[in-house]
Order: C-alpha cells, then sequence, then structure tokens
C-alpha cells in the first residue's frame, strides 16, 4: 500500500488545499493553505495540479514516514528539515525512498512550511475541498488534525523522476522586514486623522493568539470618530476590522463571513500568502495601494 | 460607484477590491425587503450561484469579472421581494436553556411568560452566516429582546436556540457564544451533504414548544426542517 505515516504530530499540522468556496453564505469559511503561494509552488514542483491537497505545518514541524518511493517537494517557512539525518534544499524537487523519514526543527523563518507529495492524498472531500476546518470538523484527515500513527494514502502513479526547482527570485522572501500593502476599507471614513495616520506610521506586530481565524494587529489602538451602530455586514480573508478603541483584527482563512466592526482597511488577496508568514512580534509595516 | 433599479428597488454597487463587489439597498420603502432577501434572490440566478453572500444590511458578490460585466448579469435577475414566504414549524426544547434565570431577570418577566410570546410573534427568518450555519430570525416583540452576554459562553451546544439583540437565533455546530441560551432545537435546519438549507430569508417560523422526551425522540430521528413546513 502507498502511504505516508505520521511519526510525530507538529504543533499545528493539517491537510489544506486551494480552499472551499461557495459556502460564505451559510457561514462558512474559505480556509485552504494560509500561503497559498508557497503550496502552489509545492504543487509545481511535483507536477501536481496546482489545486490539490498537500500538508500544512506551523512553526513546529511532523516528522514523516514515507512507505513508498515518492516525489517530494518542501515549500515556505525554513523548518531545518532533514530526511534520514542529511539536510536537504527547499523549493526543489525530492526523491525519497520507502522507509525515509522526514523531520526538521521549529522555523528558523517564517510560520507555515507546505510537504507537498506527487499524487492525491486520499482524504475525504467535504463540501468540495480538502481542507480541514476546525470550527466544524471538516475535512482534512478525518475531520481533524494530523496526529501520531495517521497513515495518509496516496493515490496516482509516480511520474518519471526529473529535478526541478524555483529560481531564487520566485521563492517568497521570509527574512527582510515585511512590507503589506492594503487599500481602504468600506468603512475608512469611521476612523479618526490619527487612526487613519497611524496604519501607515506604526510599526505593528502580531499578536501571539492569533490563528488560521483571525490575525490581532499590535501596535496601535484605532479610534472611531463616529458612536459604532453598524449593523452586521459581510467579511471575508484579509479585511482588517477595527473594533473602537481596540486593537485591529485581520479576518483570515478561517474566519467569520460576517461581522459588526468597520472594515477599515484590506490586505488583497495576492499578499496575504506574505502576511501569513509573519511571526508573532516580528516588526512589519502597512503601505497604501490602489 | 454605479446604481441600478431592480423591481422597484434602487441598488447602489461598488467595488471593495478586484472581484469583489457589495450591494446595498438605497432607502427601501419595504421594510421586508432587506439586503439578505436580495441576496437570497441573486443567489438562486445560477450566474451567482456560490459568489453570494448577505446580511441584512449588505450583499457582497465574489466572483472574477469586471462592474460592467457584473451590473449586466446583475440586470437579469428575476427579483421578486413579494414572493409566497412558506411556513415552517420550529420544535424547540425550552427545558434545554441555560440561561433563564438571567433572561427572567433582564426582562423581568417569567419562563412561561416568554415562551408564550415567542409563541405568538411573528418569527421570519432574517439571515445566515457569522458561523457554519448559524441563523438569524427577527420578529421579537421588544418586552423580550435582551442583551448579548458581555462575555462569551467559551462553548454553546449545537442546536441552542438564543436571544441576542433584536434577533433570536440557532447554533447548528458547537461553538463560542454570546447570546442568552434559552433551548434547543432538535432538528437540523442544513442537509448534512449539500450543507443547504430549505428555508429562505423571510420564511416564517411558528416556535413549538416541546418536552425533554420529544426532543430526544426527535433527536434521535435526526429529522430534518422540511418535515415540518405547514401546508
Amino acid at each position: 500500500m502507498s502511504y505516508l505515516k505520521v511519526i510525530k504530530k507538529g504543533l499545528y499540522t493539517s491537510i489544506q488545499d486551494a480552499g472551499r468556496y461557495g459556502y460564505a453564505q451559510y457561514g462558512i469559511p474559505q480556509s485552504g493553505a494560509m500561503d497559498s503561494y508557497s503550496a502552489k509552488l509545492a504543487h509545481k514542483l511535483v507536477n501536481n495540479n496546482q489545486e490539490s491537497a498537500l500538508i500544512e505545518c506551523t512553526y513546529i514541524p511532523p516528522v514523516i514516514e514515507f512507505h513508498k518511493n515518492y516525489i517530494i517537494s518542501l515549500t515556505g517557512a525554513d523548518m531545518r528539515w532533514h530526511i534520514n539525518d542529511f539536510t536537504v534544499p527547499r523549493f526543489t524537487s525530492l526523491y525519497v525512498r520507502k522507509g525515509s523519514i522526514l523531520k526538521g526543527s521549529s522555523a528558523a523563518d517564517g510560520v507555515r512550511a507546505y510537504i507537498a507529495v506527487q499524487g492525491e492524498l486520499d482524504v475525504d472531500m467535504v463540501l468540495g475541498s480538502k481542507s480541514y476546518y476546525s470550527g466544524m470538523s471538516l475535512g482534512g484527515f478525518q475531520g481533524r488534525l494530523l496526529e501520531q500513527g495517521d497513515q495518509i494514502k496516496i493515490l496516482g502513479k509516480r511520474s518519471k523522476w526529473s529535478f526541478k526547482y524555483i529560481a531564487d527570485e520566485e521563492r517568497p522572501d521570509l527574512k527582510s522586514e515585511k512590507l503589506i500593502p492594503i487599500t481602504r476599507g468600506p468603512e475608512w471614513h469611521y476612523l479618526d486623522q490619527d487612526a487613519k495616520a497611524s496604519f501607515i506610521s506604526s510599526k505593528w506586530t502580531i499578536s501571539s493568539q492569533s490563528d488560521r481565524m483571525a490575525a490581532l494587529l499590535l501596535g496601535h489602538k484605532i479610534n472611531l470618530k463616529i458612536d459604532l451602530n453598524m449593523p452586521s455586514v459581510p467579511v471575508f480573508p484579509g479585511i482588517i476590522q477595527t473594533p473602537p478603541n481596540e486593537n485591529p483584527i485581520v479576518v483570515l482563512n478561517d474566519g467569520q463571513t460576517s461581522g459588526g466592526y468597520p472594515r477599515a482597511a484590506i490586505i488583497p488577496a495576492n499578499s496575504l500568502s506574505v502576511f501569513n508568514q509573519i511571526r508573532p512580534l516580528e516588526p512589519f509595516r502597512f503601505f497604501f495601494v490602489n | 460607484m454605479k446604481s441600478l433599479q431592480l423591481s422597484n428597488i434602487n441598488l447602489i454597487v461598488d467595488t471593495i477590491i478586484a472581484g469583489r463587489y457589495r450591494i446595498i439597498i438605497d432607502e427601501p420603502s419595504d421594510k421586508r425587503i432587506s439586503a439578505a432577501v436580495l441576496g437570497q434572490q441573486i443567489s438562486e440566478n445560477s450566474f451567482f450561484k456560490g459568489c453570494v453572500s448577505a446580511t441584512e444590511a449588505e450583499v457582497m458578490i465574489t466572483k472574477d469579472l469586471n462592474i460592467e460585466d457584473l451590473m449586466t448579469h446583475l440586470a437579469k435577475v428575476k427579483f421578486k421581494p413579494d414572493r409566497r414566504r412558506k411556513k415552517y414549524m420550529l420544535p424547540v426544547c425550552f427545558e434545554e436553556g441555560i440561561d433563564w434565570d438571567d433572561v427572567e431577570q433582564q426582562l423581568s418577566m417569567d419562563k412561561e411568560k416568554v415562551i408564550k410570546k415567542l409563541k405568538q410573534s411573528d418569527i421570519s427568518i432574517a439571515s445566515f452566516g457569522f458561523l457554519p450555519g448559524f441563523v438569524y430570525m427577527s420578529g421579537l416583540p421588544t418586552e423580550i429582546q435582551c442583551h448579548r452576554k458581555s462575555k462569551p459562553e467559551a462553548r454553546v451546544p449545537a442546536g441552542s436556540f438564543g436571544l441576542g439583540g433584536p434577533y433570536a437565533g440557532i447554533y447548528h455546530i458547537v461553538s463560542p457564544g454570546g447570546w442568552q441560551i434559552i433551548g434547543n432545537c432538535p432538528v437540523s435546519l442544513f442537509n448534512s451533504d449539500t450543507f443547504e438549507c430549505p428555508l429562505k430569508v423571510n420564511d416564517r417560523l411558528v416556535i413549538q414548544p416541546i418536552t425533554i422526551d420529544e426532543h430526544k425522540i426527535l433527536a434521535a430521528e435526526s429529522m430534518n426542517i422540511e418535515m415540518y413546513q405547514k401546508r
């Protein structure tokens, strides 16, 4: 049989794909890989369809044993990966032999790393996606995170080995200080002058309480110039909500689909991959785009 | 920002960010026409299936197209604000309520009277969303409207029936919750495979109090709300 075995589960290891779309109306978030850019690179290296499922590791990676020869790739954060105690590079295709063990250490940069395996992870498609969503115990491996002892079956034939790599300039830069683009949100005008200026002038960090649902931004509490009495409105990943006199909140992949706080600003979808690799307490800045 | 007349209501459409549009109703004359009703009917047009989410205040369309094309397709939506509302019985076991003490104190009204008022109210679906399967219901008389909790519970059971501000609501899944939980509904409002809801925004619900034993039986039968439609 063709499968991977989880020897150690890591900190928060889940199966994710390109996301679950079309159910926001009923409160089901899109989920999917938090750094979708790195996830796509991982699939490209092993000739998978970009919408395929892979393993998302968070800060502390799992230990995985391979029960057949596989072509795999490792992208995203630097988890200082080793196969059978030999250092292996990220952003290349890798050929692993049956019985090999993949392990790493806590992320040296970034937060989330991806393990793609050529073929298809054989887990249930739920509402059109294999992505794990904790709020409803939906998707992923039997509706949960990966646990020690799990055997993930791999479907599909392995193609001929070929070495592939991602050029340096295409790899995400997780080391330098991040500059995150934002646009004005529908309720931008609710903010007072000081609050508007603070978005650009402040050095921000992400609270360690943040997760796949939301990131709490530390740096400046936002004042509103009008009393908050707004009805609930739709939200989506990338929306920055500003509760009155509180820390702003960025709605992320597993986040709620509506909310009653001003949608002050928005991180465009294609910049969320960079944002989702910012480590807690790592300073970053916002800048405006149109 | 663009405007559009659909049926006899004026809509304002604008781009939030590439591929995301919002629609609000410009000064609705009929209070029953909320953005949630509009959103429901837009989503029934096959072009917009799966691309619509809506609250009572705003419709959001998520689709990769430019605003001119969006306007062309929106103009083709058959909007019937006066569509016939279906009516359903909603069985609720009020013995499963955990916040009755708070509610009785806040409303200065005893449990039996609150239940009686609920039974007599013209409750209807206001909108869906926030959490998976959450249903907002409007139509509560002001004397039984109560405050949300200042500190939300970490965990309320699936099926919890709660009161929060002007709304009643049902939690479809176990989740954190800030509403006053006064009962539990054993009937699933959603199809477990497709996650579609046979109930539409504006459909009416008649609250039917049930006993703990009846709650057990209905929960074991995994009944679906469609069996409770009144004809």
